[in-house]
C-alpha cells in the first residue's frame, strides 16, 4: 500500500492511530478491571481504576489536539479526512467509556461493603461480552475490516438480551427479600452501565464503517422517516 | 448567458474551493469526475484516493 510522500505527515497519521489504540487498550483493561472488582469483592481495584481514568481523560486531549493540528495545518482528504474525522468522533465514545468503568467501579465499593449477594455469572458475562466488542471495534479501526465492524454492531443484540435477563434476575431477588434491594440495585445500575459500554463499542464499529466505506449506516431508521 | 469556467490546476485547496465538479487527470488520462465533494472526501478510484491524499504527485 502506497504511504504519503511527506514523511512527517505520514508519522503524524501513525501516531494518531497508536494514541487511539492505546486509549483504547487503557478503557479495555479499566472495564476488565472494574467487573473484577465486583466478582472478587476487591475494591483496591476499583480505586485503580477511578485513578487510572485520568490518564484516559489526558489521552482524550491529546487526540483532540492531534486532530485539530493535522486538519489546521495538513488540510486531510479522502480516507485521511474520513480517518481523522473517525478518530474524533470515536475518541468520545472511549473516554465515555472510560467514565463507565468508573462508575461500575463505584458501584462495586458500594457493594463490596455489604454480603455477596448470590453467584455472579451472568455480571461476568455481561462484561467479557462488552469489553469483547470494543476490543473487536479496536480491531475493526486498525485493519480496517467492515465484516468485523457489522458483525459487533450485531453483537449488540446478543448483549442486551443478556442485560434484560439480569434485570429480570435482579428484580426477582428484589421481590424475594426486601433486604436485597441495595445490593440488587447496585447491581441493576453496573449491569445497565456495562450495557451501555456496549452501544459505545457499536458506535466505535459504525464509525469504522464510515471510516472504510464513506458510507454512514447510523440511525438507518430516523433516516427512513425523513425520506 | 451560461458560463461553464475550467480550471486546470495543481492546487488542491483551490480544486476543493471553487468548482462544483472536479475531474481528476493523471498523465493524460482522465482518472475520474464527479462533485467536488465526493472527490476529495470519498473518491471511487484508487488513483484519485491516491492523490488527493498525497501518496504521489
Amino acid at each position: 500500500m502506497p504511504t504519503h510522500t511527506d514523511k512527517a505527515y505520514e508519522a503524524e497519521l501513525k501516531d494518531l492511530r497508536d494514541k487511539l489504540l492505546e486509549m483504547g487498550g487503557l478503557v479495555e483493561r479499566a472495564i476488565s478491571s472494574s467487573v473484577r472488582s465486583i466478582t472478587e469483592r476487591d475494591s483496591a481495584i476499583a480505586e485503580d481504576v477511578k485513578e487510572r481514568d485520568r490518564e484516559i481523560n489526558r489521552m482524550e486531549v491529546a487526540v483532540d489536539g492531534a486532530c485539530r493540528r493535522l486538519l489546521a495545518l495538513r488540510q486531510p482528504a479522502a480516507s485521511d479526512l474520513r480517518f481523522i474525522t473517525t478518530a474524533l468522533k470515536i475518541v468520545t465514545d472511549l473516554e465515555r467509556m472510560g467514565d463507565i468503568a468508573v462508575n461500575v467501579a463505584e458501584r462495586a465499593i458500594d457493594l463490596n461493603k455489604a454480603p455477596a449477594l448470590g453467584p455472579m455469572h451472568d455480571l461476568s458475562r455481561l462484561a467479557e461480552m462488552s469489553e469483547r466488542q470494543l476490543g473487536r471495534a479496536l480491531d475493526a479501526f486498525v485493519t480496517g475490516n467492515v465484516t468485523e465492524a457489522e458483525e459487533v454492531m450485531h453483537g449488540d443484540d446478543v448483549l442486551d438480551a443478556l442485560y434484560l435477563k439480569l434485570f429480570n434476575d435482579l428484580l426477582g431477588m428484589m421481590m424475594e427479600d426486601s433486604r436485597n434491594i441495595r445490593r440488587a440495585t447496585s447491581l441493576m445500575f453496573a449491569a445497565k452501565y456495562l450495557e451501555r459500554f456496549g452501544d459505545h463499542a457499536t458506535n466505535l464499529a459504525e464509525m469504522v464503517v464510515y471510516m472504510v466505506r464513506g458510507t454512514d449506516v447510523r440511525h438507518p431508521k430516523s433516516r427512513e422517516t425523513a425520506g | 448567458m451560461r458560463y461553464t469556467i475550467v480550471i486546470v490546476t495543481h492546487n488542491m485547496q483551490q480544486a476543493a474551493r471553487d468548482p462544483d465538479q472536479t475531474a481528476f487527470f493523471d498523465t493524460g488520462d482522465l482518472v475520474e469526475v464527479g462533485p467536488t465533494e465526493q472527490i476529495f472526501t470519498t473518491p471511487r478510484e484508487q488513483r484519485t484516493e491516491d492523490y488527493v491524499t498525497g501518496k504521489f504527485g
